[in-house]
């Protein structure tokens, strides 16, 4: 290399350096020590006589009010000491610090949290978002705080959310059940290995609710936590309409409208047949929706499929599962059940909460769309009167080992 | 600084087309796209796809034409010196503005997902710095080196999409040929942009071994782009729906949000994804360095040294800082997609060509 090319060289990093001091350094760098992972936040309403406010020139200096009470739960790093000895230098450990803020926004929140805790917060490892009811039924409220999580990229897109019921979310994030004492790890467990057994609650994901904050014709089924003798409780969901809480569905109703929905992967079907209870295993499903327009009136079939296997039945009971009649006959009863119990609860979602849970805005949409062009307009009439069919086509594929 | 080696051959050409039109655009596009065509954007893209098939087939009989010279050179034989430097100034200002505007994006997202703390002028320096080292070390180097970056950009990105498909529902792309037809010619116009680089061929001829077969590898790397394109935009759809993607200023990092690959030690998956694109924009930059390099060496008859790259990236350096946010920057970009990409793209290179063979310039091809 030539000698005026090296000097260019020093020149251009010179020209670098002194760019670079000119502004700000990097400050990205941190050390493990000085952060606090966030697991999860509890967010509760703090009931304020005037919410609103405008900064006119009689009130400059005027505190806006704290409108949301804000728990985060924060694990403690323990030593290697500590994590061998099993207890902290101060006694009996729980493994987290619960730390409540009162502020006018979410964002102050953690602002004022970070003077308390003197750490860097990090907000990368939020598994579980907890509302209350109270910000659930506050549509204003709502809105603001899903927009804070969603505008936020360090946020996972895969944080669950839910909405405690009957007590605050401070309280359920206070909880320390005996199988994981932090909320935030034991929700995240529950929904990766738990809910894949049962299906009578199902993860939200924050832009799956994000959506609905935004498309009036949208509804989503949030899951309910609950806190039941100092125990939690993950179980139903609360329907959320228009980016405002309108009801809840307990766990069998919440199950019955993820079948149809076609996002259960199994469930549990117990039906009484000749005097004898016998459990049936759910193992395919699949639903189809037809509609029709007919006399200004929208009719929507909902055709479903499924698979059972029969699981449990009595040992002694004087009649062969697996005889063809018999089978054609625990099929028809099935059918039957399946069929009322759905049309119960999607007659609840209708006519009680107004609110589409079964989707069928989006299915008319994707799959009529001239009929939907027709009808968009004036939906949610459309949506009350609407007739819902549901036709249930049961298969008993298996009886296990035995007849 | 090396100069006796700087010819590349068409299968290192072709990587590198493919490599830089897999930077910017990626994060500019998608929601201009959705907004006018809500699930159509597909027929927008394969139409512009189509489009740059016929714009390459000019820019490609151009270089072969004129094999190892510059449009500086080009037009000066076709028309004369002031037409050539007026067309040469325009273009220097074009590739002034895009790298300016373009590193104000890479910054803006970078310290949106990367690094939250860090002060974009520092990203938009380093950045500068490193595809200054890109210019430094050669043309010919520089495809080399895209030959090994290639597969490290590309693969990881197939497997990441691969790791999606549990979570996206393509029933989402339902329902079809809604948008009206004037939407998405239009976006097909507007996408154009995703191919936007593809004019420095006409600079960076001068750098081409091969005097034949220009169009056949323009043609693989404008096809193989516009099919990532759609496979990416399927996949935004099928994963987060149109209606979300219209409000996300960058929709695929919502996207990239989902990856889950099961059993690796990273927590924040969706970086493993910018850390690859981050490498394609260092060639898309050190690219446009070179051809602001060679419409000013050619024009002013200046010797190759580092001086003019240097004045050039502090240019860029105070250019990229004038936009006040990353709205006013997506307004400009977006005015330069629409009033002066189809000039360069496609209006050029048929002048060119047409003109050339009317005068009978250049070599027969």
């Amino acid at each position: 290399m030539k000698s005026k090319n090296k000097t260019l060289i020093i020149v251009f990093i010179s020209i670098m350096i002194l760019l670079v001091i000119a502004t700000k350094t990097h400050r990205d760098s941190d050390e493990i020590n000085n952060k606090a992972f966030i697991t999860s936040i509890g967010i509760d309403k703090i009931d304020s006589e005037k919410h609103d406010y405008e900064i006119t020139n009689n009130n400059i200096g005027f505190e806006p009010p704290k409108r949301f009470k804000v728990t985060f739960e924060i694990p403690k790093i323990k030593s290697e000491n500590e994590k061998s000895s099993g207890e902290s230098k101060s006694g009996k450990d729980n493994g987290k610090n619960i730390v409540t803020v009162e502020a006018e926004s979410i964002y102050v929140a953690i602002l004022k949290l970070q003077e308390y805790i003197m750490q860097k917060i990090n907000l990368t490892h939020i598994n579980a978002i907890i509302i209350s009811e109270e910000i659930a039924k506050d549509e204003k409220m709502l809105k603001e705080v899903m927009d804070f999580f969603e505008r936020d990229p360090a946020i996972p897109a895969k944080t669950s959310l839910l909405v405690s019921k009957e007590s605050s979310a401070e309280e359920i994030l206070k909880l320390e059940p005996e199988e994981e004492k932090l909320i935030g790890i034991y929700i995240s467990n529950y929904y990766n290995e738990i809910s894949t057994t049962i299906s009578t609650t199902v993860n939200i994901r924050l832009s799956d609710i994000s959506e609905t904050m935004k498309n009036n014709l949208k509804t989503v089924l949030v899951p309910v936590v609950t806190k039941k003798e100092d125990k939690i409780n993950i179980l139903g969901s609360a329907v959320i309409r228009k980016g405002i809480l309108v009801g809840y569905l307990d766990g069998g109703e919440t199950e019955r409208i993820y079948s149809i929905m076609n996002k259960v992967d199994r469930t549990m079907v117990t039906i009484k047949y000749n005097d004898y209870y016998i459990g049936e295993k759910v193992t395919n499903t699949e639903t189809k929706m037809k509609f029709r327009y007919l006399d200004n009136k929208l009719i929507c079939d909902v055709n479903m499929f499924f698979e059972i296997t029969v699981l449990q039945a009595e040992k002694n009971m004087d009649m062969k599962i697996s005889d063809q009649e018999k089978i054609n006959e625990l099929e028809k009863q099935t059918e039957d059940y399946i069929t009322l119990v759905k049309n119960k609860v999607v007659e609840k979602v209708q006519k009680e909460y107004k609110a589409d849970a079964i989707g069928i805005y989006w299915n008319l949409k994707k799959y009529e769309y001239r009929l939907w062009q027709k009808l968009k307009d004036n939906w949610d009439k459309v949506y009350e009167e609407a007739t819902v069919n549901i036709f249930v086509d049961v298969k008993i594929r298996g009886t296990g080992l035995m007849e | 600084m090396k100069t006796n080696n700087e010819k590349i051959s068409l299968k290192q050409l072709e990587k590198l087309i493919i490599i830089q039109m897999f930077s910017n655009p990626l994060f500019v596009i998608f929601t201009p796209l959705v907004k006018d065509t809500n699930n159509d954007g597909w027929i927008s893209i394969i139409l512009c796809g189509i489009l740059m098939i016929i714009s390459s087939f000019f820019i490609a009989k151009v270089c072969e034409k004129f094999c190892g010279q510059s449009l500086v050179e080009i037009l000066e034989k076709i028309f004369n010196k002031p037409i050539s430097v007026i067309v040469n100034i325009i273009f220097l200002i074009k590739y002034i503005a895009c790298c300016a505007l373009g590193l104000r994006i890479f910054s803006s997202v970078i310290s949106n997902i990367l690094f939250v703390n860090t002060q974009i002028e520092i990203i938009i320096v380093i950045m500068l710095a490193i595809s200054l080292l890109l210019f430094i070390i050669g043309y010919e180097k520089r495809a080399r080196l895209s030959e090994i970056i290639f597969p490290v950009i590309f693969i990881p990105l197939i497997l990441i999409m691969l790791t999606l498909f549990k979570e996206v529902e393509f029933s989402n792309l339902l329902p079809v040929f809604t948008a009206p037809i004037k939407n998405i010619l239009w976006q097909a116009y507007v996408v154009i942009c995703i191919f936007m680089s593809i004019d420095t061929m006409l600079f960076v001829n001068i750098y081409i071994k091969e005097k034949k077969g220009i169009f056949s590898t323009m043609i693989k790397a404008v096809i193989k782009t516009t099919s990532l394109y759609i496979i990416l935009f399927i996949f935004m759809i099928a994963s987060l729906t149109s209606e979300e993607m219209k409000e996300h200023i960058w929709p695929i990092i919502q996207l990239l949000k989902y990856v889950n690959i099961p059993g690796i030690l990273i927590e924040r998956q969706e970086l493993l994804f910018v850390i690859f694109w981050v490498n394609s924009m260092f060639f898309t930059f050190s690219n446009y360095i070179f051809c602001q390099n060679i419409i000013i060496e050619r024009i002013f008859k200046v010797k190759r040294g580092l001086i003019i790259p240097i004045i050039l990236c502090i240019v860029i350096y105070f250019t990229s800082l004038i936009p006040s946010n990353i709205s006013v920057v997506l307004d400009l970009v977006n005015i330069i997609q629409i009033n002066e990409n189809y000039i360069v793209l496609i209006i050029l290179p048929i002048i060119i060509y047409v003109i050339s063979n009317v005068k009978k310039v250049g070599e027969k091809t």
